[in-house]
């Protein structure tokens, strides 16, 4: 088998690279959220974002009429368990600061890194259907499906989940305010 | 193109969920969708070119070659530039002497099972060098799939044609010497077979698994004269990304129709 280097053309009736460029920024905010929560690393979530989207684009033409968001939401998925499993016992992926008190309030971050610190509480899978129902709003059978779980596992994971993030010393959570 | 449907279908716990948003605060993660243009459109014609590669081998198949063709004098199309090898002398050897190893990737051929949702792929290499050279395995690496690669001495009766088939398939699991002496002009093979948990139903859906599985095999070689260097057949020729991809189409019994 010959593999040969040959250019291919990209120009067409509709305007991919443009199409592209209106889903990226439509699903790039969500993709982020679900990539730091699972990463807890800046600098690993957009690296795993642009991976995502770097496999999302290479099958635009097909992906494009049915849920390419879905499907970059699966890579990052995929991506993220894949470094787990390369670097699991090697290091640790997280940039979350062992403190938070030398930050402005004001820039969000104290507030951001809070939750990183929950997030960073919780096993591995626990922390993915969180992050996958609570930061994605995605549906427990699309979660089950992605994860390869059953509903009902889902549905448990979650539960002791949300019990430890209630119980945990770095979440705010306030009953009385819910702001969606 | 919508992004994500909210279904809340087993009651959020909406106050957890509003201070977990709170990981939306701070500075904004950016994505540089300018760096994934770029890159997607290399990576879509490496997709391209496996495809013609996959159609390239159904075709000998329907022309009745049952084969592929290991020669050394009649295959000089596939073999990869040396690049990737790192010559290096070993210190504790004949520092005077040491020779650096020659080594070639070249031709490369895919078979599958579905029955046994496998897929295989052979990748010829070949020492181009003046002494007899060993190979091992140094690293295999492999996500999303159980990847095994084991080295095949290739006689010289059978340096002019290997089939691909389910005795070389079955192969794989017998025990395997870890490392090769391979004669000056002569050939090893490296076997590499992916096993799938679950076939998807559509080729589209096995593209997508395709795309979640990935390997990597690095060779450590040594010259008799105690030369080394490696070989990382992922960059020598791409093979490890093309035969993911269509291994995968074979052992999911979705081979291109030609």
């Amino acid at each position: 088998m010959i593999y040969e280097v040959t250019s291919t053309g990209s120009s067409g009736p509709h305007d991919p690279e443009q199409e592209f460029r209106a889903f990226v920024a439509s699903t790039q905010k969500t993709l982020l959220r679900v990539a730091l929560g699972l990463t807890l690393d800046r600098g690993h979530a957009e690296d795993l974002v642009q991976t995502a989207y770097l496999r999302t684009y290479a099958r635009w033409s097909k992906l494009r009429d049915q849920d390419p968001a879905a499907y970059a939401r699966r890579i990052v998925v995929n991506e993220h368990t894949d470094r787990w499993r390369r670097h699991k016992g090697r290091e640790s992926l997280t940039d979350v600061p062992p403190e938070a008190a030398s930050y402005d309030d004001s820039s969000g971050v104290v507030e951001r890194d809070a939750v990183l610190r929950a997030l960073a509480e919780l096993p591995e899978r626990e922390r993915k259907v969180v992050v996958l129902r609570y930061l994605a709003d995605v549906s427990e059978a699309d979660t089950a499906a992605l994860l390869g779980l059953p509903i009902g596992t889902v549905k448990s994971v979650t539960h002791r989940a949300v019990a430890k993030l209630r119980a945990s010393a770095h979440l705010q959570i306030d009953d009385d305010e819910v702001t969606s | 193109m919508n992004d994500i449907t909210p279904l809340h279908d087993d009651g959020l716990d909406e106050s957890l969920r509003a201070a977990l948003l709170q990981i939306d605060r701070g500075p904004e993660l950016t994505v540089d969708v300018d760096e994934v243009l770029r890159r997607g459109t290399r990576h879509r014609r490496l997709v391209t070119l496996e495809r013609v590669g996959a159609v390239a081998a159904v075709a000998l198949v329907v022309v009745g070659i049952g084969s592929f063709a290991l020669t050394r004098t009649s295959s000089p199309a596939p073999v990869a530039p040396a690049t990737s090898v790192s010559p290096s002398v070993d210190p504790t050897g004949p520092a005077v002497t040491a020779k650096a190893p020659s080594m070639i990737t070249g031709s490369s051929g895919i078979y599958g099972d579905p029955k046994v949702r496998r897929g295989l792929a052979g990748l010829e290499i070949s020492n181009t060098g003046s002494e007899a050279t060993t190979v091992s395995i140094a690293e295999v690496t492999a996500y999303g799939a159980s990847v095994k690669a084991v080295l095949k001495q290739v006689p010289p009766s059978q340096q002019h044609g290997l089939t691909f088939d389910d005795a070389l398939l079955t192969s794989v699991d017998r025990p395997a010497p870890t490392s090769v002496t391979v004669p000056a002009g002569q050939h090893v093979l490296l076997v590499m077979s992916v096993t799938v948990p679950s076939c998807p139903s559509s080729l589209d859906g096995v593209n997508a698994l395709a795309d979640s599985v990935s390997s990597t095999v690095t060779l450590s070689l040594r010259t008799a004269s105690g030369g080394t260097g490696t070989l990382d057949v992922t960059q020598a020729d791409g093979i490890s990304v093309g035969w993911v991809h269509t291994g995968l189409w074979y052992a999911c019994g979705f081979p291109p129709k030609s």
